[in-house]
C-alpha cells in the first residue's frame, strides 16, 4: 500500500468537513494537501492539526510519548521534565519490589525536580 | 558454513532533523532552502579535520550520472535526487557518513557500516547530530520528540537498516512469512534500493518501523535481536536446500561461476543473480578462495549508473553489457 492511500484511508475515517478550508496559520497548508502527500508543511502544523493527527500518529506509531534522546541544546525545563518522568518509572518500580526506604528518596527527588520547574516558570512570567 | 554475519551486506542508521524556524524542504523556496545548504556547512565545519575529511556536493551543480552514482552507492535516496534542485550532500572520504540536506527533511544523516555494530553506528550518528545542534534549532517536542515531515518519522526519528543476502528463504519462498512476522515486530522487510525496490539478487533490507515510544538503544537491540535470529533460519534454509538437492543446488552455484568467468555479454539484472548464486556458494563453503567482499564489490559496480560514471555516457546499452562482462571476468 502506498503511503498516501495508506494515510487517505485512514483519514477518511476523520470527521473533518473543513479539511481544505483550516490551515496552518503559519506554512498555510490544509489537512487535505496533507492527506494528499502525506507531508505536513512545517513543525507547528502538529500543533495546529493535532486533534486530527494524534489518533493517526498512535495508530502509526504505536504510542505518542518520546522516550529517547533529547537535543543537547534542549532547554533546562525539557531536561528536567524528562528526569522527572524516568523517576516516576523507577519510583513505580520501588514501591512494587517493597523498597519504600529508596523510594522516599526518590519521592523527594521528583518533588524537588517539580519545585525547580514551577519557579522557573513563574521566572518567565 | 561461514559466520552469519557473512550474510550482512551493510548497515545504516538514519537520523531526520528539522530546523524548528523553516518550513519543511517541499513548503521552502529555493533561495531558503538553498541558503538552508549554507547553514548547515557553517554548522558541520567546525575544524580542518572536518575540512579535510568530508565535502559538500551541491546536486543543482552535478549531472545526471554523477547523481545514480551516489544512489547506486546508496549515498543518497531517490527522493534527494528528485529535489535535486535546492539538494545538497555532504560526504566523508570513505562514504562512510552522508549528511544530505533538504531530502524529505532539512537533514537526514546516515552512518554506514559493513557489520551489525549498529550501536557504534548510533554513536557516531549521535556525536554528529549533537554537532549540528550546536548551531541548528532543531524542532523537538517534549511528547512527540524530534519533529518530521511525516508522522512515521517522529520521535527518535531514527531509521536504523540492515542489508542482508537471503537467498534460502527466497529460494524457499518463506519471504512472505518473514515480513509478516517482522510487520507484527514494528519492523519492515524491502527491496536493495529502498521503498519499493524489487529484492534483485535476493538482497533485502530490513529496517524498524516504529520511531516513535521506544529508546533508540531499545530499537536497535531489537532489531540486532530479530536479524540474528533470522540469520541462524536463513543458514537453516541454505544447509537444508544444500542437503536435500545437492546436485541441483551445486549444479546452480558453479553454473553461475562458470557464467561470470566467461559470459561476454552480461546485464545487470543477470549480474545480480549470477553474483548472488556464487554468494551462496561463498557463505555454505561450497566455494573456497574468493574473498565475499570482491563480490560485494561487484554487486555495486556493475550497476547501470556505476557503468556509465567508468566508460562514460555515451556507450550504447550492449556495449555497457561487454564492458560489464569484462569487469566480471577480470576478478574471477
Amino acid at each position: 500500500m502506498s503511503m498516501d492511500s495508506f494515510f487517505g484511508s485512514l483519514f477518511d475515517m476523520v470527521e473533518n468537513s473543513n479539511k481544505e478550508i483550516d490551515r496552518c496559520p503559519k506554512c498555510k497548508i490544509s489537512f487535505g494537501d496533507f492527506q494528499r502527500s502525506g507531508l505536513l508543511g512545517c513543525s507547528y502544523c502538529y500543533e495546529h492539526f493535532s486533534k486530527s493527527l494524534n489518533p493517526t500518529i498512535k495508530r502509526v506509531q504505536g504510542g505518542l510519548t518520546h522516550t529517547g534522546k533529547i537535543p543537547k541544546s534542549a532547554s533546562q525545563e525539557v531536561v528536567s521534565k524528562r528526569k522527572i518522568d524516568e523517576l516516576k518509572l523507577r519510583l513505580k518500580d520501588l514501591i512494587t519490589e517493597e523498597k519504600f526506604e529508596e523510594a522516599a528518596v526518590v519521592r523527594d527527588e521528583i518533588q524537588e525536580l517539580r519545585k525547580s520547574l514551577e519557579e522557573g516558570e513563574s521566572d518567565a512570567e | 558454513m561461514l559466520n552469519k554475519e557473512s550474510l550482512v551486506l551493510r548497515s545504516r542508521i538514519r537520523l531526520a532533523r528539522n530546523v524548528k524556524t523553516l518550513f519543511f524542504p517541499h513548503r521552502l523556496s529555493a533561495e531558503v532552502a538553498r541558503k538552508l545548504v549554507d547553514q548547515v556547512e557553517d554548522a558541520f565545519y567546525v575544524s580542518r579535520a572536518m575540512e579535510e575529511g568530508y565535502k559538500t556536493h551541491r546536486m543543482w551543480e552535478l549531472g545526471r550520472t554523477d547523481l545514480m552514482v551516489a544512489f547506486e552507492k546508496h549515498l543518497v535516496s531517490a527522493k534527494l535526487i528528485n529535489n535535486s534542485d535546492i539538494a545538497a550532500y555532504i560526504i566523508d572520504e570513505k562514504e562512510d557518513v552522508s549528511l544530505m540536506i533538504n531530502e524529505e527533511d532539512h537533514i537526514r544523516l546516515q552512518v554506514m557500516g559493513r557489520d551489525l555494530d549498529l550501536e557504534e553506528l548510533y554513536k557516531k550518528a549521535s556525536k554528529i547530530d549533537d554537532l549540528l545542534s550546536e548551531k541548528l534549532d532543531f524542532a523537538f517536542d517534549y511528547n512527540l520528540g524530534y519533529i518530521t515531515a511525516c508522522p512515521t518519522n517522529l520521535g527518535t526519528a531514527m531509521r536504523a537498516s540492515v542489508m542482508l543476502h537471503l537467498p534460502g528463504f527466497t529460494f524457499t519462498d518463506k519471504i512472505g512469512y518473514v515480513s509478516q512476522a517482522l510487520a507484527q515486530m514494528g519492523m519492515t522487510i524491502r527491496g536493495i534500493y529502498g521503498e519499493g525496490s524489487q529484492a534483485e539478487g535476493n538482497i533485502y533490507q530490513i529496517s524498524n518501523e516504529v520511531t516513535l515510544g521506544m529508546k533508540e538503544e531499545d530499537i536497535l537491540y531489537n532489531l540486532k535481536d530479530t536479524i540474528v535470529k533470522l540469520l541462524d533460519e536463513e543458514q537453516d534454509h541454505q544447509r537444508k536446500l544444500l542437503n536435500q538437492y545437492t546436485l541441483e543446488m551445486e549444479d546452480k552455484i558453479f553454473r553461475s561461476m562458470g557464467t561470470l568467468m566467461n559470459a561476454r555479454l552480461m546485464t545487470s539484472k543477470e549480474a545480480l543473480y549470477h553474483l548472488s548464486l556464487v554468494r551462496m556458494g561463498i557463505e555454505t563453503e561450497l566455494l573456497k578462495d574468493i574473498d565475499i567482499r570482491l563480490i560485494d564489490g561487484l554487486i555495486i559496480n556493475t550497476q547501470p549508473g556505476m557503468m556509465k560514471k567508468a566508460y562514460g555516457t555515451e556507450l550504447t546499452e550492449k556495449e555497457r553489457d561487454i564492458n560489464r562482462a569484462k569487469i566480471i571476468r577480470g576478478i574471477f
